[in-house]
């Protein structure tokens, strides 16, 4: 093992105990015969978990908790009034007495059919007149063909017609 | 901890019984204020995170599917609040921290600085303010408060060995101002 490689190992695994035998026996034996190496661990030990030994823990102050569950509280409060606020107001647009309802379905639904026949009614006498000017038409041509039939001929009687034939 | 927070507690815990909640807290709450404190270095601001990792453990606790332990699920959160936090003020406060440091190593004689509690506290936070945040953290996790490589690593959601990087980087760093701050009383 090299001086590198075994001092990042000093620094982490050797110092920290996690480190497996094979490596650990390795990093020794290089310990032993490196004076300069065994000067770093003695370094290292020092900045290790041996130089927080005596760190004091404290614990968090009592009214932490007081103010946490407060908060709790209050925030709980708060979405079960918007939750309560939400379902009143559904409450109130669905409270309909129910006579009142019926009676605006029927009236409902007597405009729509209104509507529509009224649309239909105004949409067939609308079409009226085309088709009669249509049958009218159909009425002259039968006229005509009526003179071609008595003439025996396929012709229209016009003067062009009656000019060439 | 796991012992003290029986399934049943975490059970009523979760459905939003505060006395439940309460032994949670409990039983975590020393481990995330004292993280908290030595991140931060401030008890205010150690006090906000320990409530707002509360708060969001209680919210959570719903959800929570028992894939990582109770614990470990809670040293995160704590873990992230407090690296967030330090991270987020850091700006606000780096000149601040780089003066006073810079005079508190010029005022503390060498050899002295570890002679009282009080000293010695003083110290320690003085070393670990050289650190940065994410160093900070690891030496804190594993030094004062004992988790192992790979708890570190399962609270912090990284690989081992950036745990390992960052425990050699800190340490490499506090090898080179330990002596000027405390001196060899320590």
């Amino acid at each position: 093992m090299k001086c590198r490689a075994c001092r990042e190992e000093m620094l982490t695994g050797y110092l920290d105990g996690e480190m497996d035998r094979r490596k650990r026996n390795c990093l020794e034996e290089h310990l032993a015969r490196c004076a300069e190496c065994r000067k770093f661990l003695e370094e290292a030990k020092k900045t290790g978990p041996e130089l927080f030994r005596n760190t004091v823990r404290s614990d968090p102050p009592e009214y932490l908790w007081r103010r946490i569950r407060e908060t709790i509280l209050t925030e709980r409060e708060e979405s079960k009034s918007s939750a309560a606020g939400i379902f009143e107001r559904i409450r109130i647009f669905s409270y309909i007495p129910k006579p009142a309802l019926a009676l605006a379905v029927v009236i409902t639904l007597i405009l729509i059919v209104g509507t529509t026949a009224r649309i239909g009614v105004k949409s067939q006498s609308g079409l009226d007149p085309a088709i009669q000017e249509q049958m009218g038409y159909f009425y002259y041509l039968s006229d005509s063909s009526g003179d071609v039939s008595s003439n025996g001929s396929l012709g229209f009687g016009t003067q062009v017609e009656k000019y060439f034939m | 901890m796991q012992d003290i927070i029986t399934d049943e507690v975490l059970a009523k815990a979760a459905e939003g019984d505060i006395a439940a909640f309460e032994s949670i807290y409990k039983a975590t709450s020393g481990f995330v204020y004292n993280v908290a404190y030595r991140v931060v270095y401030n008890a205010h601001d150690a006090e906000e995170i320990t409530q707002e990792v509360f708060l969001k453990v209680y919210k959570g606790l719903k959800n929570f599917r028992k894939q990582s332990s109770l614990k470990t699920w809670i040293y995160r959160i704590a873990a992230n609040s407090a690296i967030n936090y330090a991270k987020k003020t850091a700006g606000e406060s780096r000149r601040r921290d780089d003066f006073r440091s810079a005079v508190d190593l010029r005022q503390v004689p060498a050899g002295t600085a570890a002679g009282t509690p009080r000293r010695y506290e003083e110290a320690i936070e003085m070393l670990l303010k050289v650190l940065n945040p994410d160093q900070r953290l690891c030496v804190v996790l594993r030094s004062i408060e004992g988790l192992s490589y790979r708890e570190i690593a399962r609270t912090l959601k990284v690989n081992i060995n950036t745990i390992r990087s960052r425990l050699k980087r800190a340490r490499s760093k506090l090898i080179t101002v330990r002596k000027e701050v405390v001196g060899d009383e320590m």
